[in-house]
């Protein structure tokens, strides 16, 4: 036997990530549906270039619009609900995407911290822990609306149960709208941690999702999630200039 | 780092890596390693892991080892000449290694959290070892005949790290624990900080439901596999920082270890 050849076992402790993906017809008449799933398509590529990730990752992807809330099999294996919602990040390959229907975003968000509440429960079950604290991104070009499609402000009543989550040290919630996605909902959904782009430049979005996976893996463990999102800020910022100074000089 | 031990017929091997997550942003490691020869063939070595969101992690973790090492040579400036005085000398050490941190965090100023740090350190003599730990590190001893057991296991499996028990914390002396192992077979030394948990130890379902860690057969490959002068600390820190160890944690590396030759 050789040092190289010495045995490592693999991670056993999880990361918990949840996608949650806005399907609602806004997406399809601006033809954002298809930016976002070029965008995942290449994301799933580049996540496998992170061992950490690769090893100990869990990914889940809840869509809203089409079909209402659904949990999607990140495998791409399965088409509709998917009986386990949550895959290993090494056999994420994102299923495409369609959009039609309104934007049941608070729906899906509860359904989220049902999904993630649940996979907690089996993990322990299992003996196997959290690496990091589950992060849930939600990507919208809308409002969030009620059946008949008319905005509602029911997102009001969630944003305190994300807070609560956040002090308990239980979740990072980050909100990334593109163009058309209402600042003030954002703000009120994720007040240190949320994205408006002007376009809607997914990959833009996604770049911004794997800095913050970054960031919250750097940070230590029981580190309050103000500190995690201001890191995350810091390390946007640094990587903005980065891109700038590559592509300006 | 590998060294002579201050115990006739040991070697002393040291390996410590930063984590993929830390280099991957330009952090540095913020775990400290320190070991010394102290007078009549004992020797004292120590591990730390400074938290990450203490703004002075790296500084903390090494103020511990430092304070493990002055801890030892003061409470053992002459060894033990019984069990029932290695047995006296433990408490006295362990108390003495919070208070010489104390003392550097003071003097340096600041917030005492901003020095927030785990501590796993133990004075050898074989067949005596004395260990104190606060924090998630752990202490594996290997024994001939007989093999590898985990004397200091790390916290059973939980939510997720945010329990984590610090010098620095209020409550770290419900968290601290020291004792004395004695065995005349003792061969093997070997303490880890939390980023080779994973990589390194198994983990069980007890009887009881609960789950709990154990070292593997495995452990004894490392202990055996550095016995050799063929190896060296390049050699682990090479393997602290290979890809199969990134795979299993993102977290800074540590493995402090001390073989009979």
């Amino acid at each position: 036997m050789t040092v190289d050849s010495l045995p490592v076992r693999q991670a056993r402790n999880r990361t918990l990530i949840i996608m949650l993906l806005d399907t609602s017809s806004s997406m399809r008449q601006t033809g954002a549906i298809e930016e976002l799933n070029t965008a995942l398509r290449n994301w799933a590529e580049e996540l496998r270039g992170n061992d950490f990730l690769m090893s100990s990752g869990e990914i889940a992807m809840i869509t809203f619009g089409r079909g209402h809330v659904v949990a999607v099999d990140p495998r791409g294996q399965v088409a509709g609900q998917a009986t386990r919602p949550f895959a290993p990040i090494r056999e994420f390959n994102p299923p495409r995407l369609e959009a039609e229907g309104v934007t049941p975003m608070v729906e899906a968000i509860q359904y989220a911290l049902q999904v993630l509440s649940t996979r907690k429960s089996e993990l322990m079950q299992e003996g196997v822990g959290l690496a990091y604290r589950p992060m849930i991104y939600l990507l919208t070009d809308g409002v969030p609306t009620d059946e008949q499609g008319r905005p509602t402000d029911r997102w009001q009543d969630v944003a305190p149960l994300l807070r609560q989550h956040e002090a308990g040290k239980h979740l990072l919630f980050f909100g990334m709208g593109v163009r058309g996605a209402d600042p003030a909902v954002l703000n009120g959904l994720a007040p240190q941690a949320n994205y408006l782009l002007h376009d809607t430049n997914f990959t833009e979005v996604l770049r911004l999702v794997s800095t913050s996976i970054g960031s919250a893996q750097a940070e230590s463990r029981e580190a309050p999630a103000d500190q995690i999102y201001q890191h995350f800020q810091e390390d946007n910022a640094k990587n903005a200039a980065m891109r700038d100074w590559l592509t300006n000089g | 780092m590998t060294a002579t031990a201050g115990l006739p017929g040991w070697r002393v091997i040291a390996g410590s890596v930063p984590g993929p997550n830390h280099a991957n942003v330009g952090l540095p490691n913020q775990d400290s390693v320190k070991q010394r020869a102290l007078p009549g063939g004992l020797h004292v070595l120590a591990v730390a892991d400074g938290a990450g969101s203490a703004a002075r992690a790296s500084i903390g973790s090494n103020f511990a080892v430092e304070a493990a090492v002055d801890a030892a040579v003061q409470c053992f400036a002459r060894p033990p000449g019984s069990p029932a005085a290695w047995r006296a000398a433990v408490p006295t050490f362990a108390v003495a290694c919070l208070q010489y941190f104390d003392q550097q965090v003071v003097r340096s100023g600041g917030t005492p959290a901003d020095y927030a740090t785990t501590l796993l350190a133990v004075v050898a003599g074989p067949p005596f070892l004395a260990y104190v730990c606060v924090g998630d590190g752990f202490l594996v001893t290997q024994r001939q005949p007989g093999g590898s057991r985990l004397l200091v296991p790390p916290p059973a499996t939980r939510e997720s790290a945010s329990e984590t028990v610090f010098l620095t914390s209020p409550g770290r002396e419900d968290d601290l624990r020291h004792g004395l192992l004695v065995d005349t077979g003792l061969c093997g030394i070997a303490l880890g900080t939390d980023g080779v948990i994973d990589g390194l130890l198994d983990v069980t379902r007890a009887p009881d439901g609960r789950m709990h860690h154990s070292a593997p057969a495995d452990v004894d490959a490392y202990l055996d596999m550095f016995r050799s002068p063929a190896v060296d600390a390049a050699d682990l820190n090479r393997k602290l920082s290979s890809r199969e160890f990134a795979a299993s944690s993102g977290d800074d590396k540590t493995l402090l270890m001390a073989v009979r030759k």
